[in-house]
């Protein structure tokens, strides 16, 4: 039996057959039977709006192709939706949109450089002048932008989008400048406890050592050579990389703790199994490739070596060259060693390589630099055999070579000579002595390790840079140095490398697509790892030309007067800024998640002839006024979607087009920003947005939570939240206190006490009594503050005040507050009337404890406030149970015998909190909004609640008093003093520092700690901090905060920049 | 005779009374037979000064004390308008063109207080030279058969009264008294009008489909947003005889709505017409006071009013679907024509939408019949149409021809032909969305297939003649800058396309076009045409389409040999001064805006090419024409070099 109904009806859809209802159009009824038809401007739940045209398909019968989303189903319809006839059209219409597109996708930069620099970063960082944070940047991929900004061959710039309207930026010149502006560190990570060796300090050997110690590893660099630096040092030539620079840009490595050993050559000095005995746990080997050629040419023994005359040269030993010089090769050392021997006295160089200029891999700024100093190079040439006469060589046959089907053959009948000493520059291998058996040579050439993780057969030996790949380019070596210590690090942690060299392999096989999909899966170690393969959408872009900056140089005669001038002298800040700027931040917010990307990769729009250097292209203003919703119009292609769901779906009407034509533009009205515009934050502009025009502001996003410290409780959020996603709570209900308010009522402790300077005591009373606007009653145990503040006849409380005589504060008031009660429940007062009682550390921890227990187990309506100032101040600075460990006081005496107080202090608040009282909290006078609202929750409470508050006394403390809500602030931010509050037992953390600050800094403030930093009573100082740190971790753990070393993992994670 | 019949006959006795009475007695009436002068009060004639011709001739009359006995009668559009301002005078009909308020002293004596003809002032035929006094006399009228625009120059479209006169509303009481919707349509679909606005569908069929439509409420639209540059049909139409189309209105909005639930009109003309919102508001307001409109118009229970509606001026708001949204308050954007505006127009409800000319067709129709209708025209494309005739022809101006006249008959006997020493290159026929016709297809009849299969369209009536002076590459890029600039922006293939389409033509008129441009074009025509939303970009290319189909030639000299044969592409020529023919009579010095010209007083200048902007000052003020023009490949060099 048929289930058809009456109204259903069948068509053909790419040779299927479906029902469908009247009423529905082709693209409902095929994407709710999985077919994909592209379409950029459908929104389903608005009506059809038939402006993109991707989902045009052919439909039999009809001459024109019929856009899905406007054409109804029909009885016995065939439609076709993806013949060649429909992808040609949807091509056109893809690279008509794309030709508009002023945005790019990915920037080409970062994938060309093999360290992966987010050079759209470090570009935007440079532009607002910040050297310090474009460095950062740089540093987090490529660990000495100074050296490569002068070394690198510049894989990036060739690549750059910039060169569709001018010329590329010059990046490289700009990581040197943010180098040459910032100051370099090197922050380890929490300390591991593993040691990893590295044999060789070339510049894979260093990378991979400030990796590895980045991750908290200990390290030890071995070299054949004396100093660290490998070729850095030994070849490249002080003229393009003075030995100043290689030093500063290596300092942070030894000042974080990495151990250097030169003269250790691998295979004669040292190799893995001893150092495996030593205790090391993994080597990695990163030796390079110094072995000079032989036998590359017949008769080569008697010619020079190219790295031998840079070595020498860099060494300051003896090279003069006279008359006329050969160079034989095509890398940047024949280049070096040209431009050196010009240097040395030779009278011409001649480079002979197979190469042109273009293609020579040497780079073509060396090549200019060279041409420039009088080098001349014989481009697509080979040398067949060096000519040489007594041992030396007189010079070289030569061929000539062209290209033909991209290789290189030899020219019948070309051959030709040169003259002249001849130096020999190309082919290099490692050398063999630095060749453990296990480490398998390929081609003899080469160790043989994992291209991804530098995974050698043997468990804990890794390897990198030119020994695993070949000579080739400084930016290589760091890469794959870079690459191996984070291997290493992620193995010693415990991964298994195996299973991930497997991911990697199949990842880096998958269309660009899947592996935006899948990037997820790989891992954030496997991310790192992973070499994408993106494709390049040809798009419209329009920008203002600005000439790239030109790098200023050391004149011709002054660079070849001498070997160690260097010939770039580097961009200004200024200069660099202007630079960077034009950077067109080619990297959209979008990506993977963006339709038209996606259709382009499929329809591969890699070139499109509408898009023309110089072609119309909208540009639009960025508007990022919106915490949560950021638009850029650049990257709009008007599907009127957001325009729609804002207004059909959601409301508010926020967008609607302007202009019209090819100017047409989606804006707010009147150009307004949009959350005057009715906007309800509600995001369904951002998900319906098929580009990246309109994005999700993330890290507002993430970082949106209400401060509790800052928070006034006006009550504003509450109100204008759309959706109602923050309510009212009790606290408050509790505590429905307008700061702005209690600071008009002013204080309730007046002006005219006798407190010192300078003292916590009093402000801490303030603030406490700001808590309620209910009448109070005060007692304060004997102490500084109740004789201070009740100098009979007068007194500095505006409120009801019991004298207590001694430290039973806590006693008075119980009674007092039964009498309350008791006056209360006969009718005879009617207000509300709050108790709070004051004790210093005698009044709490110690005489007054069992009176403060007492009334706290029985349950008396009273707050207790303790002012923690750590010792019994008013009797002459005695210790108290509150005295940290290591303080001088009159009764813990620093001299031969002791050095201050000898026990830890009590920690009285978990004694409260043991009380399993319904409010415990401790707080600081430095923040009086964290400390009015922990007193209003206090008081709002039917029952005994207990404060802690610190109260810095510059007397006892030997503290200026002048510094005392600093020294206040800072305890907390050490962690000695936490604020936290346990509310019916569950504890929470109300302040956590973004970075916990060394205790050290502030004891040294503090007079009564400087017996700490004399000789002998370090023992005092560390356990001390270990002390602070304990309790400190004990407390995150009560408060299921994760822990110090967890929260500074997460911090550097999500690169937060606060300090 | 019957009950039924009875009632009928009272009916149409009440409703021919009803129009009888709507007339104002005592009014004053245009006739031929009067004296009378008629002043063209049309757009063009407005601009060549007919204010001060009026003024001119009311105190001639005050001066003779003739102000009571000569009437003076402000007209629509006389057609003409290459020689305005035009004044007729009655009875004898004597036609003036380019008058000047000087001449009128001299016409009202000869011709209004005596009885000749001032022969000076007379129009002269083109090739014999010889004055023709009569407008019928005139090959630019004596060859056109004028229904729609047969009132226009008799009436005073400010006086009802001349309308009714003329036979105003009779069509409509005619209608009412049959009381038959249906036979209404049937005798519209009847005669094969099709709409004039240039897709020419059957406006029968539209009439029916929307009757046919169950909704709250219908809509009558007129569109008046006529956009095409070079157009003024519509425009000429509303400001000479606003009650023909009124009348239309009414007729369709009886035949759509009656017995269909209520019924309101609504005219979207375009602000930039001031005189046609006028005297169309002024037409409605009489046609209200009279019983022509609102409840029980003519005592026949049909109740319907009708509103304006101005436009901001957007051409795409000329598309039904954007005309609908627009007059709602909305953007003006077209939308998928899935949902059609006979059954979800205007406020979601059945709506039917004609222009202007095709309202102005019904009451002839009505009057006439069918038949006699459809005796004018082809097989497929009856009636009349209208045409602006416009550009480099002699007699430009408003012209009606029967279907199937040829282009021939249109441009050199109506329009006679072109102006001395010019040769005919082109017509663009439709406006922006047409093509334009080579002189090989000057035979061709006018009608709605054989314009399409030409590669061009009737579109609704804009025809621009040009001669060997112009560029075709310039011409097609001027259409395509239009439509480039009057795209909604809404569908990609129009919003992008075109302006990639521009792009390439200009870097070809630039010359920097390369041979796969003209490649490159097409495809992006054959994209734009099959992909876009509306009919604005589906016809958008035609004008370049048509330019690469018949003016190839032309087109591959800008590529090829980088030069224009016009001459008018500035980066491809050159201005140069002939030593020979130059005296140094020092008249282009200040002619010249950029001062590239230098040269001793009675020697032969010269002119700087790096200053030059080719502006052509020079050669137009020359009078020994020694500033000859070059073009090609070494016009484009010095560009660069500038």
């Amino acid at each position: 039996m048929s289930t058809r109904t009456k109204t259903a009806l069948t068509l053909t859809i790419d040779n299927k057959r479906f029902e469908a209802r009247k009423g529905e159009t082709v693209l409902e009824v095929a994407r709710r039977e999985g077919i994909d038809i592209p379409a950029l401007c459908h929104e389903a739940g608005t009506a059809a709006w038939g402006a993109c045209r991707l989902c045009l398909v052919e439909v039999e019968g009809l001459e024109k192709l019929q856009a899905a989303c406007t054409t109804w189903v029909a009885d016995g319809m065939v439609v076709r939706t993806d013949t060649s006839r429909v992808r040609a059209r949807r091509e056109s219409y893809l690279k008509m949109y794309l030709s508009d597109h002023n945005a790019y996708c990915e920037a080409p930069c970062t994938d060309a450089c093999p360290t992966h620099i987010d050079i759209p970063a470090y570009m935007a960082a440079l532009a607002a002048g910040d050297a310090d944070g474009a460095a950062a940047i740089v540093r987090r991929e490529l660990p000495f932008p100074g050296i490569l900004g002068r070394v690198c061959p510049r894989y990036c710039e060739p690549v750059c989008r910039r060169a569709e309207v001018d010329e590329p930026i010059a990046i490289c010149a700009l990581h040197r400048s943010a180098a040459d502006h910032a100051e370099t560190r090197l922050v380890s990570g929490a300390p591991t406890g593993k040691r990893v060796a590295v044999i060789g300090a070339g510049p894979a050997g260093l990378a991979a050592a400030w990796f590895l110690v980045e991750r908290g590893n200990q390290v030890t660099l071995y070299d054949a050579n004396e100093h660290p630096g490998g070729l850095l040092r030994y070849s490249i030539p002080e003229f393009r990389l003075p030995q100043r620079i290689v030093d500063k840009e290596l300092r942070p490595l030894w000042d974080a703790g990495v151990r250097f050993v030169g003269k250790s050559e691998l295979g004669y000095e040292i190799d893995p199994d001893g150092l495996f005995d030593a205790g090391f746990e993994a080597v990695v080997i990163s030796v390079g490739t110094w072995e000079e050629p032989k036998n590359v040419l017949p008769g080569d023994e008697a010619a020079l070596k190219g790295l031998e005359v840079l070595k020498r040269a860099r060494e300051g030993r003896a090279v003069t060259f006279a008359g006329k010089v050969v160079v034989v090769g095509d890398g940047i050392t024949a280049v070096d060693v040209a431009r050196t021997a010009l240097r040395k006295g030779a009278a011409e160089v001649v480079v002979v390589t197979q190469y042109d200029s273009k293609n020579m891999p040497a780079g073509t700024r060396d090549i200019a630099a060279a041409v420039e100093e009088g080098v001349t190079f014989e481009f697509g040439a080979r040398a067949k055999k060096v000519i040489a006469a007594g041992g030396k060589a007189q010079g070289v046959e030569c061929v000539r070579v062209a290209t033909e089907a991209e290789k290189l053959r030899e020219i019948e009948g070309s051959a030709f000579s040169l003259a002249g000493t001849v130096v020999i520059a190309t082919g290099y291998a490692p050398r063999p002595g630095e060749s453990p058996e296990y480490l398998s040579i390929a081609g003899g050439a080469r160790l043989r390790a994992n291209f991804y993780t530098g995974r050698t057969r043997r468990d804990g030996v890794f390897a990198a840079g030119d020994a695993v790949a070949g000579a080739q380019s400084v930016i290589h070596a760091v890469a794959g140095g870079k690459r191996t210590a984070l291997a290493v690090d992620a193995w010693l942690r415990g991964q298994d490398l195996e299973k991930l060299e497997e991911q990697l392999a199949v990842y880096n096989s998958l269309p660009y697509l899947e592996q935006l999909k899948d990037a997820g899966q790989i891992g954030t170690l496997g991310q790192r790892l992973a070499e994408r393969s993106p494709v390049w959408l040809k798009m419209g872009t329009s920008a203002e030309t600005a000439a790239r900056a030109n790098m200023p140089k050391v004149t011709k005669a002054k660079r070849l007067a001498a070997t160690d001038v260097e010939v770039e002298k580097g961009l200004s800040l200024a200069a660099a800024q202007t630079e960077a700027k034009r950077c067109l931040q080619c990297e959209c917010p979008s990506l993977g998640e963006c339709d038209l990307q996606r259709l382009g990769v499929e329809y591969g729009i890699t070139t499109n002839e509408l898009a023309v250097k110089g072609g119309l292209v909208r540009v639009v203003e960025p508007q990022h006024e919106h915490p949560f919703i950021r638009r850029d119009m650049n990257r709009c292609i008007a599907c009127g979607r957001c325009v729609r769901v804002c207004r059909d779906v959601a409301g508010p009407a926020c967008y609607d087009f302007t202009g019209r034509g090819f100017t047409i533009n989606v804006d707010t009205p009147y150009g307004e920003a949009l959350q005057l515009a009715d906007c309800i934050t509600c995001g369904r502009c951002v998900t319906v947005c098929p580009t990246g025009a309109l994005t999700f502001n993330e890290r507002q996003l993430s970082s949106f939570r209400v401060d509790e410290r800052r928070c006034i409780m006006c009550k504003e959020c509450v109100k204008v939240c759309p959706v109602e996603a923050i309510k009212q709570t009790n606290h408050f209900e509790a505590s429905r206190k307008n700061w702005l308010e209690l600071i008009a009522k002013g204080s309730q402790l007046a002006s005219g006490h006798r407190m010192c300077a300078g003292c916590g005591a009093p402000i801490v009373v303030r603030q406490i009594l700001m808590g309620t606007d209910d009448p109070v009653v005060v007692s304060a145990a004997t102490g500084c503050l109740e004789v201070s503040t009740t100098i009979y006849p007068y007194t500095s409380w505006k409120g009801s005040y019991i004298h207590t005589a001694f430290e039973n504060a806590a006693a008075t008031l119980s009674g007092v507050e039964t009498a309350y009660r008791a006056l209360k429940k006969k009718g005879l007062i009617e207000e509300n009337v709050k108790f709070i009682a004051f004790g210093g550390d005698g009044g709490t921890y110690d005489i007054g404890l069992q009176s403060l227990s007492g009334a706290m187990e029985r349950g008396h309506s009273m707050l207790y406030v303790c002012y923690d100032n750590g010792a019994y101040m008013n009797t002459g600075f005695q210790r108290s149970g509150a005295t940290p460990l290591g303080a001088w006081t009159t009764t813990s005496p620093v001299g031969k015998v002791t050095a201050g107080k000898l026990q830890v202090r009590k920690n009285l608040t978990e004694i409260m909190i043991a009380h399993g009282l319904e409010y415990v909290a401790q707080a600081s006078p430095h923040d009086p909004r964290d400390l009015v609202r922990k007193a209003a929750k206090a008081l709002a409470v039917d029952g005994p609640t207990f404060l802690n508050v610190l109260s810095p006394c510059p007397r006892g403390w030997r503290s200026d008093g002048a510094e005392s809500i600093e020294l206040a602030r800072e305890a907390v931010n050490t962690c000695y003093w936490p604020l936290f509050e346990v509310e019916d037992g569950q504890y929470r953390l109300t302040y956590r520092p973004h970075h916990k600050l060394p205790l050290v800094p502030w004891l040294k403030r503090q007079g009564r700690f400087a017996h700490l930093f004399k000789p002998g009573n370090e023992h005092i100082l560390l356990s001390l901090e270990a002390r602070v740190d304990d309790e400190w971790e004990r407390l995150l753990r009560r408060c299921e905060e994760p822990s110090e070393a967890e929260w500074q993992a997460h911090l550097q994670a999500s690169g937060c920049l606060l300090r | 005779m019957t009950a039924a019949a009875s009632i009928t006959k009272t009916r149409a006795a009440n409703i021919d009374a009803a129009l009888k009475a709507a007339a104002m007695p005592g009014a004053y009436l245009a006739d031929d037979a009067k004296t009378e002068i008629r002043i063209c009060a049309g757009t063009a004639c407005h601009a060549s000064g007919r204010v001060a011709l009026r003024k001119a001739v009311e105190k001639a009359l005050a001066d003779r004390g003739l102000t009571d006995k000569v009437a003076v009668v402000e007209t629509g559009c006389h057609g003409f308008c290459e020689v305005g301002p035009i004044v007729v005078v009655r009875p004898q009909g004597i036609f003036y063109p380019r008058l000047k308020p000087k001449d009128i002293e001299e016409i009202i004596e000869t011709s209004v207080v005596g009885d000749g003809v001032v022969d000076r002032l007379l129009y002269k035929h083109l090739e014999s030279g010889k004055a023709l006094t009569h407008e019928l006399d005139i090959p630019f009228y004596a060859l056109q058969k004028r229904v729609v625009l047969s009132l226009n120059g008799k009436i005073d479209p400010f006086s009802l009264d001349d309308y009714l006169a003329h036979g105003g509303y009779s069509a409509l009481a005619k209608v009412f008294k049959a009381a038959d919707p249906e036979a209404v349509i049937g005798e519209v679909e009847k005669s094969g009008l099709r709409g004039r606005g240039g897709a020419g569908f059957p406006t029968g069929k539209k009439w029916r489909l929307c009757r046919n439509n169950p909704g709250e409420k219908h809509y009558i639209i007129c569109n008046a947003d006529e956009g095409d540059p070079g157009a003024f049909m519509d425009r000429s139409v509303l400001e000479g005889n606003p009650h023909s189309v009124i009348e239309g209105m009414i007729i369709a909005a009886y035949a759509i709505g009656v017995d269909n639930g209520p019924v309101e009109g609504y005219v979207y003309v375009r602000h930039e017409y001031p005189f046609a919102v006028e005297r169309l508001r002024w037409a409605l307001d009489h046609a209200r006071e009279r019983n022509l409109l609102g409840e029980d118009i003519l005592g026949s229970g049909f109740a319907f009013d009708i509103r304006i509606n101005q436009g901001a001026g957007a051409f795409v708001c000329g598309e039904s679907t954007a005309l609908t949204l627009s007059i709602e308050g909305r953007r003006g954007m077209p939308r998928g024509k899935h949902i059609r505006t006979a059954a979800h127009g205007l406020w979601a409800q059945p709506t039917n939408l004609n222009n202007v000319e095709t309202y102005a067709n019904i009451p002839w129709i009505i009057n006439h019949g069918s038949g006699e209708f459809s005796s004018v025209g082809t097989a497929t494309s009856k009636g009349t149409k209208i045409f602006s005739l416009t550009g480099k022809v002699v007699n430009g101006g408003l012209i009606e021809v029967p279907m199937g006249a040829t282009l021939r008959q249109v441009i050199f006997d109506i329009g006679g032909g072109m102006l001395p020493g010019r040769e005919f290159k082109a017509v663009q026929l439709g406006g922006p969305s047409g093509g334009c016709l080579p002189a090989s297809l000057l035979d061709e009849p006018i009608d709605f297939e054989s314009l399409v299969a030409a590669g061009s369209m009737m579109g609704s009536g804009g025809m621009v003649v040009v001669d060997d002076t112009t560029c075709m590459v310039d011409f097609a890029k001027f259409f395509l800058k239009f439509t480039a600039e009057e795209s909604c922006g809404k569908c990609i293939p129009c919003r992008v396309g075109t302006s990639r389409m521009l792009e390439i033509l200009d870097r070809v008129s630039a010359g920097f076009g390369v041979e796969d441009d003209v490649r490159l074009l097409e495809r992006l025509a054959d994209d734009i045409i099959e992909g876009s939303l509306c009919a604005l970009g589906g016809s958008a290319p035609n004008p370049v389409l048509s330019t690469l189909r018949y003016f190839k030639d032309e087109v591959m000299a800008h590529i090829a040999q980088r030069c224009c044969p016009a001459k008018v592409c500035r980066p491809l020529i050159r201005y140069t001064i002939d030593k020979a023919a130059c005296t140094g009579c020092h008249a282009c010095f200040p002619a010249c805006p950029v001062s590239a010209i230098s040269g001793e007083h009675k020697q032969p200048h010269t002119i700087d090419q790096k200053l030059c902007i080719r502006c052509d000052a020079c050669r137009q003020v020359c009078r020994f024409d020694a500033v000859p023009v070059e073009t090609g490949i070494f016009a484009l060099a010095e560009g660069r070099q500038r």
